[in-house]
């Protein structure tokens, strides 16, 4: 049967291994003849279907019986192997005790289904949950040598300049710069966006990975005229038609350098980047004539220990490196920033932010694994003493000790692989489930799946779990003493067991009490969360992001002509009532930092200045976003490159530089002292812009005509109907301004706003239902106690009840 | 004739599927002969269940042929039936014979029927 159906490969080695050897031979080439036959006349799964018949209809207990039969009467006529007979014999009686088993398992269906259910309710939920600690805590990260690997001083930005100087630190054997970048593939029809990551040439090497096809990068690839890429082996598929002959094509690229770029290598599908989703890998420049290259600290750093060094002796070298920074710009690192040079080994960072969850995930599912044992406990005390009687009968019949021990496992050990099964089952469909929910960030999302492992976890736990909960409860209520003879008492439940299942419901609701509390506690933290006021109405607001693509937006005054015209045919479009703009929206992506000066409020000497959030807003913005002006006048059109310089700040802000007086017609100097200054024109409503847990953060607004105007912009447009209806005439009216025009990000406020709530939600929902299987299971158990009670107390009830006794 | 050499229905079928086959009466022949001539589906496994009985009794006796490569090498058993297997299905037929003459008119009409 091998080359002719996989399911028939594992039907061939289980009859084979069914089999009596001195038949095997000519069954497997009957079954074989009776396969093509059947596949000849009706197909191949039909065949599948006869040949799986075939299996469970083998009785092979019984061919051995037949055969023995022959063996006695004429020792010649079928010859059988003869010199492991006691092999056979033991195997035998194995064959004869499953047999028993699955015959007192169908004899009591509700009791085994009962079993299979808890134990498959338990074990799918913790394989579910192991499959994701396995792969975010327990599977190394892709990375050689992962331990060594070490993110540098990970909360400060750093400009190349400084990448280099961390890269001579001989604490590290390899360190390199890495940033994401948005760029845009310039191909035929509308330009599409793509995820790109700025990286040093050592980048990989220092990973430790290599491209699946071409080379990676060199040291001369960072140089400004070098224009090469490294693809993402899905970008290569899904954009380029995993053209073979891609190494050496030139691509078309917007948004960093050099425009046309050589492909010089694609990466292998798995793997995986320390910035999720990326497209494509571009060198990033190295121009010591640029002035980017010192004081624009943009990229993040990784580097890997030396050996001998720990990562202790690294962050001391790291931290004198700063002070030596400071020493030489004090005005670009305060002795805060300072605080922070240290090092964060790499694993804690990309699972930090889930570990506590995983863990919190896991530790439940231990206490309803407890549950679920308890339960199990519970229902087979409820049938020990039909099963200490047969016990019994079998010892005077007999049978040894061991072969009445291997019954109850072997009855234990079908329901627990049946358990097993059915549990994996449910894992594998909760975690297709859960999947979809995650975080793109979430780390090795990719890797969330029932692998080996957890497939060999999820059997074992089944299996200890039933083997434990059905073998201990039957040891302590006196199984033991089988051996001994039929006793000469009446076969009844002793006190002993009464309690023991008493104790165990007890301690059913002791699990399931805490752990329902922990989930109502999770539930109602996401509630509250709902309830908080992010500072903007979301509903009813479609959001889109802009980016022009050709080269004459690279001047501001094209810039804001194109953002003003755009807002018009947006603003123009049936039932948009308000339509504006900003450099990032709330809830969906970084802020902008900048430092500032107020009025009346010097900065001492040595003091760091003062940081503030900032936004650039068109004209409008306010009012799409529904966001309350409490002071002053909203932004508009008056507010032009030419205007006075004018500005909002947000409530914070205002009560913190002028608490109880008014705000309006204050100045305000960014950077410093002497910076570019403007005038306080309105206070705003404070805005949750990170997520709704964080604090409010100081705010400055500043119009887009006066202030920086960034090429990229998210659009908020504000309408009486649902944001998705408005979508396509949007993109529609956008293209219509400039066809060059990236259009990316098209989602409602309303979606993003929900995002933040995926983790908090997925582990609140998972606990919840965790908590609803452990009260489900200990109230199964009191139920069972309470039942079995009551029958055991009948004959006693009864005869009251005759006796003239009422039923209250 | 003995309880013991009674044959039961299946037997009966086994018996004359080997010696409608002849000297090719093996497994997968003896269950397609069952399928197509008596419409029984019965499993390998039965037939050779049933096949190594009837030759514990005496009344077929088996021998391992040559591996074919048509069964991917693998050996096929031919079955005879042995003198005491004709002597049992002739008592059977003629237990049989015995037991419908007289009754085969009331059966006529649901074949009629049917």
């Amino acid at each position: 049967m091998k080359a002719e159906h996989k399911s028939s490969r594992v039907a061939t080695v289980l009859v084979a291994a069914l089999l009596p050897a001195v038949l095997r031979e000519e069954m497997l080439g009957d079954l074989l003849e009776g396969y093509r036959r059947v596949r000849a006349r009706l197909g191949s799964r039909a065949a599948d279907m006869w040949y799986w018949r075939q299996l469970l209809a083998l009785r092979p207990v019984r061919l051995r019986r037949a055969l023995a039969e022959v063996r006695t009467n004429d020792a010649d006529t079928i010859t059988g192997g003869g010199t492991m007979a006691g092999w056979r014999d033991m195997s035998r009686d194995v064959l004869v005790d499953l047999q028993r088993a699955l015959r007192v398992a169908s004899r009591d269906p509700a009791h085994s289904v009962g079993i299979i259910l808890i134990l498959a309710l338990g074990v799918g939920a913790n394989a579910a949950v192991f499959g994701m600690v396995k792969a975010v805590l327990l599977d190394p990260l892709p990375f050689d040598e992962v331990e060594e690997l070490v993110l540098v001083w990970p909360e400060t930005r750093h400009a190349p300049a400084d990448v280099e100087e961390l890269r001579t630190l001989p604490a590290f054997t390899e360190a390199a710069g890495f940033r994401g970048r948005d760029l845009t593939l310039v191909a035929e029809g509308f330009p599409r966006p793509v995820e790109g990551a700025l990286v040093w040439s050592n980048y990989l090497a220092l990973l430790g990975v290599e491209p699946e096809l071409g080379r990676g990068f060199l040291r001369e690839d960072q140089e400004p005229s070098a224009g090469v890429v490294i693809l993402a082996h899905d970008f290569w598929v899904t954009q380029l038609g995993s053209d073979p002959q891609i190494l050496g094509r030139e691509i078309a690229l917007d948004g960093y350098g050099s425009r046309s770029r050589t492909v010089i290598g694609v990466m292998s599908s798995d793997f995986e980047s320390l910035l999720p989703n990326r497209d494509v890998w571009l060198p990033a420049i190295l121009d010591p004539t640029d002035e980017d290259y010192q004081r624009s600290g943009t990229y993040r750093v990784i580097a890997r220990l030396s050996d001998g060094i720990t990562t202790e002796q690294a962050g001391q070298q790291v931290l004198a490196q700063a002070r030596r920074w400071r020493g030489a710009e004090p005005e670009r690192w305060s002795e805060e920033s300072l605080r922070e040079a240290r090092l964060l080994p790499l694993m804690d960072d990309m699972v930090g932010a889930v570990r506590g969850s995983l863990v919190l995930a896991f530790g439940s599912m231990v206490v309803l694994l407890l549950i679920a044992c308890a339960s199990i406990s519970n229902l087979v005390l409820s049938k020990a003493v039909t099963r200490r009687r047969d016990q019994w009968i079998m010892a005077a019949l007999g049978a040894s000790r061991a072969r009445i021990l291997r019954r109850q496992v072997l009855e234990t050990l079908l329901l627990g692989i049946v358990g097993a099964v059915l549990g994996l089952w449910i894992a594998r469909v909760s975690l297709s489930m859960i999947v979809p929910f995650l975080p793109p960030d979430f780390p090795q999302v990719g890797d969330l799946r029932l692998d080996g492992g957890v497939v060999m976890f999820g059997f074992v736990l089944s299996i200890a779990a039933a083997l434990v909960a059905s073998l201990v409860p039957l040891w302590n209520t006196g199984a033991a003493g089988m051996t001994g003879r039929i006793a000469a008492r009446a076969v009844s439940d002793g006190c002993k067991t009464v309690r023991v299942r008493s104790a165990i419901a007890s301690a059913q609701i002791a699990l399931a009490v805490p752990l329902s509390i922990g989930a109502g506690l999770l539930l109602e933290s996401v509630f509250e969360l709902r309830r908080v006021d992010p500072g903007f109405q979301a509903d009813g607001v479609l959001t889109l992001s802009t980016t022009p693509t050709s080269a004459s937006y690279d001047e501001p005054a094209p810039r804001i002509a194109l953002v003003r015209e755009v807002a018009e045919r947006l603003a123009a479009l049936p039932q948009v009532t308000a339509v504006g703009a900003i450099q990032t929206l709330p809830m969906a992506g970084s802020s902008w930092q900048t430092p500032y000066v107020a009025e009346d409020h010097p900065v001492p000497e040595g003091a760091p200045t003062s940081v503030a959030s900032l936004r650039i807003i068109t004209p409008g913005y306010l009012e799409a976003m529904g966001i309350g002006l409490n002071s002053g006048r909203s932004p508009s059109e008056v507010d032009h490159a030419e205007a006075p310089s004018v500005g909002w700040i947000n409530r914070a802000l205002a009560e913190l530089l002028w608490p109880g007086e008014s705000a309006v017609g204050r100045t305000i100097h960014l950077y410093w002292e002497e910076g570019p200054e403007f005038t306080v024109a309105g206070v705003v409503a404070d805005v949750r812009h990170a997520d709704l847990r964080s604090d409010v953060a100081f705010e400055i607004y500043r119009p887009y005509a006066q202030w920086m105007s960034p090429a990229s912009m998210s659009w908020v447009v504000r309408g009486e109907d649902d944001p998705g209806n408005r979508a396509t005439a949007a993109i529609a009216a956008i293209r219509d301004v400039e066809p060059g025009l990236l259009v990316t990000e098209v989602r409602s406020m309303v979606d993003i706003v929900e995002s933040t709530f995926t983790r908090p939600v997925l582990l609140s929902h998972m606990l919840s239902g965790m908590g609803a299987v452990g009260a489900a299971l200990a109230l199964l158990g009191v139920f069972g106690v309470n039942a079995y009670n009551t029958r055991r107390r009948m004959a006693e009830f009864s005869l009251r009840i005759t006796l003239g006794a009422g039923r209250t | 004739m003995s309880k013991r050499d009674h044959l039961g229905e299946f037997e009966q079928l086994a018996l004359l599927a080997i010696l409608r086959l002849g000297d090719d009466a093996y497994g997968a022949r003896i269950q397609e002969e069952l399928d197509v001539a008596a419409g029984r589906e019965v499993s390998v496994s039965t037939i050779y269940i049933t096949l190594t009985r009837l030759e514990g009794k005496g009344l077929v006796s088996s021998r391992r042929g040559e591996p074919t490569q048509v069964r991917g090498g693998k050996a096929r058993r031919y079955f005879n039936v042995e003198r005491p297997g004709l002597v049992s299905l002739y008592h059977a037929r003629v237990q049989l014979v015995n037991m419908w003459s007289g009754v085969e008119e009331a059966l006529d009409a649901v074949a009629h029927e049917g």
